[in-house]
């Protein structure tokens, strides 16, 4: 597999997914995520975010479009190049948490297992612990420290603090930052915008259908708008309705 | 890759595997020597129905076990590619088709040894069995084989060894065939079913196979009954095969099965990669 340094970490064109005919959750969607940059993809419950992802890990299949990493046309083999963290606990209940670690060791070559039990001990899950023995916080946790803990190309992570403590929010937000490679790229879907805002490089308001309705660098609409991405999200989406 | 996603799957059924082998042997043994008390003439009365009814459990447990053993790897395969694991299972970097090649492998290596196990329980059963004259009723079985391997050699002029052989070899490839007509049967069901329900993936796939077994069951009887004419036309008319061809008939017979059915299996494993590769159903 060769990887195109010279072409963006993820670029989808035209992309279209109908789970009902005629009714397309993305209708037209185009994306371009440079590599360095933490993006924020914002937006209502159902405007296709998380479909948008699942397109881009190969769970679902687009009814039209391209997708490419780093270059490449999206396939079972880009798969090592994709970190993905559904909204959802995926992984097998009857696990133990240090299989886990031997599992994302023998399939990723890039997974860093050292770091991996540094956090989950920082975190105080117990490596002897069967998942099904943690709380969902916990699950959740170990699911985003397992992500994390590759050293891939993209990183895409949907809802990851939406079911932990607020405490360890912050732990789990300089975690990303800490781990972030300058030739990687993250994109971040959730509805805590406040929480994660001070990680975003770049941020885009997704609307029905996968329409983009404002996107650009954070920090420099903060200065020109002089609110935050929090603040703007809401002004946006006051009186956004599905049409 | 497939060796690691083998060992994956090897190690999730494994353990559960095991524990329910060795009662299986255990019911083996249980039943043999319910067996053995039933022929016992000092037997009390009293203890007699205790006795069957152990006898009766000890033949559904034996069975149960390679249904359960069956159910295992069904299970392990749904919940791997249809249900929140497959988010896991479907991001690995593995081809998807190697996925797929490791729970046929998986279910075959299960479903062998399953029988092999199952095998042993019985002969252990038939083992402390005793016979009229109280030897083990399992010799009674060898010579019952013995007798019917020298009537089939009167049959075929003697040549016993070459036709056991061949015969033996037929049924072995019709076996091979038959497991993985089944295996692919049910992973097709329940692929059909966990990629085009939306809600009720596993009512779904029940439905799909037992439509399945319903086309199956014709497919059966007219096949069956073709061949019952063919019989009875054989009978009638014996000069339009000479006795010396009927063994080659017949070989034919079994090895033309045995391709048919591996055909239909390999349209069954292009259709689930294929589903698998491009219409994954995940809420």
């Amino acid at each position: 597999m060769i990887i195109n340094p010279d072409k963006p970490i993820l670029q989808c064109q035209h992309l279209r997914k109908c789970y009902t005919a005629g009714v397309p959750v993305l209708a037209d969607f185009n994306i371009s995520v440079p590599s360095g940059k933490i993006l924020g993809l914002l937006g209502p419950n159902g405007c296709g975010k998380s479909t948008f992802l699942k397109l881009v890990a190969g769970i679902l299949t687009p009814d039209s479009g391209s997708i490419e990493i780093c270059g490449i046309p999206r396939s079972e083999e880009t798969n090592s190049l994709i970190s993905y963290l559904p909204e959802r606990t995926y992984f097998n209940a009857s696990m133990y948490v240090n299989q886990l670690i031997e599992f994302f060791s023998d399939f990723y070559s890039d997974f860093d297992a050292g770091a991996a039990e540094k956090m989950l001990r920082d975190l105080g899950i117990p490596l002897n612990q069967k998942l099904s023995a943690l709380s969902k916080g916990m699950k959740e946790k170990t699911q985003l420290i397992m992500v994390m803990s590759r050293k891939t190309k993209l990183y895409m992570l949907d809802e990851p603090i939406g079911g932990v403590d607020p405490a360890s929010r912050e732990y789990i937000l300089s975690t990303i930052l800490g781990n972030f490679n300058p030739d990687a790229a993250v994109i971040i879907t959730t509805h805590l915008i406040n929480d994660i805002e001070p990680v975003l490089d770049e941020f885009a308001f997704m609307g029905y259908g996968g329409e983009i309705l404002r996107a650009g660098n954070a920090d420099r609409v903060r200065e020109t708008t002089g609110k935050t991405i929090d603040e703007l999200f809401r002004e946006v989406f006051r009186c956004y309705v599905r049409y | 890759m497939l060796r690691k996603v083998l060992k994956y799957d090897l190690g999730a059924i494994w353990k559960i595997w095991l524990i329910l082998s060795a009662t299986s042997v255990a019911l083996g043994a249980v039943g043999g020597v319910c067996m053995r008390l039933v022929e016992n003439p000092e037997l009390n009365f009293a203890f007699f129905p205790i006795v069957i009814l152990g006898l009766i459990l000890s033949f559904i447990g034996i069975i149960a076990y390679i249904v359960i053993t069956s159910i295992l790897i069904i299970v392990r395969y749904y919940n791997n590619f249809f249900t929140d694991e497959a988010y896991l299972t479907f991001t690995l970097p593995v081809k998807r088709s190697t996925l797929f090649d490791a729970k046929i492998l998986t279910a075959f290596i299960f479903n062998t040894a399953s029988a092999l196990v199952f095998t042993v329980s019985l002969c252990l059963m038939l083992l402390i069995w005793p016979g009229a004259d109280g030897s083990p009723m399992l010799f009674y079985f060898v010579q019952d084989i013995k007798d019917t391997l020298d009537i089939f050699s009167h049959m075929v002029d003697n040549k016993i060894v070459v036709w056991a052989i061949v015969y033996s070899v037929a049924f072995v490839i019709l076996m091979l065939a038959s497991f993985i007509y089944s295996t692919m049967a049910t992973f097709a069901c329940i692929t059909f079913g966990g990629t085009v329900a939306k809600k009720h993936k596993i009512l779904m796939s029940i439905a799909v196979y037992y439509g399945l077994s319903m086309a199956l069951e014709v497919v059966s009887l007219i096949t069956s009954s073709l061949f019952s004419v063919v019989v009875q036309a054989l009978q009638e008319y014996p000069e339009i095969i000479p006795n010396a061809a009927i063994p080659w008939v017949i070989l034919m017979l079994l090895l033309g099965i045995a391709a048919a059915i591996v055909l239909v299996s390999c349209f069954f494993y292009k259709f689930c990669v294929s589903k698998l590769r491009g219409n994954l159903n995940l809420a």
